[in-house]
């Protein structure tokens, strides 16, 4: 047997496909069947979260409670201002429907025109925002508003969701990725969490329980414009916003108010 | 928002990992190729003593050594990521082809470079082992080691 070199010119060992049409594809069907199984769970979820008793909503709330507080000052003496958001509130609560747990208001000192409501139970209102309300009824406005996301099962919808995402990136990626870390920050990050059907759904509930508590819905408009015209100056960060028509928002609200003649003509503001 | 910080930075390190793994693995193979022709006349076989002196004259040889060619090599984030994806999916996981496959030529080659001088090596035997980045728990392979040896025949 003789040997006789001879120069290999084809590769048999290594597959000649295109390795990035491989990972647009891979990819594409993994997102999709992802978002699939998110979107019908989603539906799932807001079936589920408004058919949840206010007992075991209560026990979510105090859950959160214990690791998610985010007022720091629990034994030092509550703020001034804070005392008169909790009074307004407490005033609210008495009235509102599907609140389960009375919301306790902790109040920063941030210059942000804004108030978050957290899965905690706690409503955060920043100083920006209050002095930039005139009256008790626009500051009355913000708090049902935030109180509608409770009412409303927002936060429940929310928590479901979230609690969706991180089984099926735990299950994609293993229980401790940095994918995970991502999306509890991004769930703790209250600002854009809710959908504009939500935050529309929220108005309403707030103008009725204004209607219910003080007997007519001022405030409301003058207040929801205030809090707009800040996110709409607020640079870049409008554009990924859940707010894309501040004035819609506000459109749907002088309607609802128009209808169910919420405004008392007697007070001029 | 603040998802999209992460998010970039992944799909810079992908496309990083892509173009520069890319050039990397194409010059690897140039060389893979020039260095295969330049040593075409070193024969290496998978033949044992004694099947090798059944077809020549062993006593011609006046030394045998054992000679030996390892390497590491190790896939881009694009391509580990590929394979990642692969793995929800099963099917041949192409992205790895590439790499075991330089990694068993390099090995080859470098044995064949370490035995200079010699008439041809027998015996030719090939191992592989993986390499991960956390000490076995990982589930995605970063590397991999490809070791050649044989025994060498000197005239
Ligand atoms: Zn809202």
């Amino acid at each position: 047997m003789k040997f006789s070199p001879k120069k290999i010119t084809e590769n048999v060992n290594i597959s000649r496909t295109s390795p990035l049409k491989e990972f647009v594809c891979l990819l594409g069907i993994l997102t999709f069947t992802v978002m699939c199984v998110y979107f019908l769970l989603g539906i799932a979820i807001d079936f589920v979260a408004p058919r949840i008793s206010s007992e075991t909503e209560k026990k979510i709330i105090s859950l959160y409670s214990a690791i998610d507080s985010q007022s720091t000052n629990s034994k030092e003496e509550r703020k001034k201002e804070e005392i008169f958001l909790q009074n307004i509130s407490d005033r609210l609560f008495t009235k509102s429907r599907g609140v389960a747990v009375k919301p306790k208001i902790v109040f920063t000192e941030k210059e942000t025109v804004n108030a978050f409501a957290y899965p905690s139970g706690e409503i955060v209102f920043c100083k920006g925002l209050l002095t930039k309300l005139n009256t008790e009824n626009e500051v009355a406005f913000i708090l049902a508003h935030e109180m509608g996301h409770y009412g409303e099962k927002h936060i429940l919808k929310q928590l479901g969701r979230g609690t969706i995402l991180l089984f099926i990136t735990s299950g994609l990626f293993g229980v401790d990725n940095s994918l995970n870390s991502l999306i509890v920050n991004f769930l703790n990050t209250t600002e854009r969490r809710f959908s504009q059907k939500q935050e529309q759904e929220a108005d309403l509930y707030a103008i009725e329980l204004l209607f219910k508590s003080y007997g007519h819905a001022n405030g409301a408009i003058s207040s929801l414009e205030k809090i707009l015209e800040d996110k709409k100056s607020s640079n870049i960060k409008h554009f990924f916003s859940t707010h894309p028509h501040p004035g819609k928002r506000i459109q749907k609200l002088k309607q609802a108010i128009k209808k169910h003649k919420l405004e008392n003509t007697d007070i001029n503001f | 928002m603040e998802i999209l910080i992460p998010l970039t930075a992944s799909l810079v390190l992908l496309l990083i990992g892509y173009f520069i793994g890319t050039i990397l693995e194409k010059k690897h193979y140039q060389s893979i190729n020039d260095r295969e022709e330049k040593f075409i006349n070193l024969p290496s076989v998978t033949m044992t003593y004694r099947a090798a002196s059944k077809e020549t004259d062993m006593s011609k040889y006046s030394k045998t050594q054992l000679v030996s060619g390892g390497v590491v090599v190790s896939i881009d984030y694009f391509k580990r990521f590929l394979a990642l994806l692969r793995n929800f999916f099963g099917g041949r996981v192409s992205s790895y082809e590439t790499l075991v496959d330089r990694a068993r030529r390099e090995a080859i080659l470098r044995m064949k470079e370490q035995s200079s001088g010699a008439d041809m090596i027998i015996n030719v035997r090939l191992e592989t082992s993986t390499i991960s980045s956390s000490a076995g728990d990982s589930e995605t392979v970063d590397s991999i080691e490809a070791f050649a040896y044989g025994t060498a025949l000197y005239k």
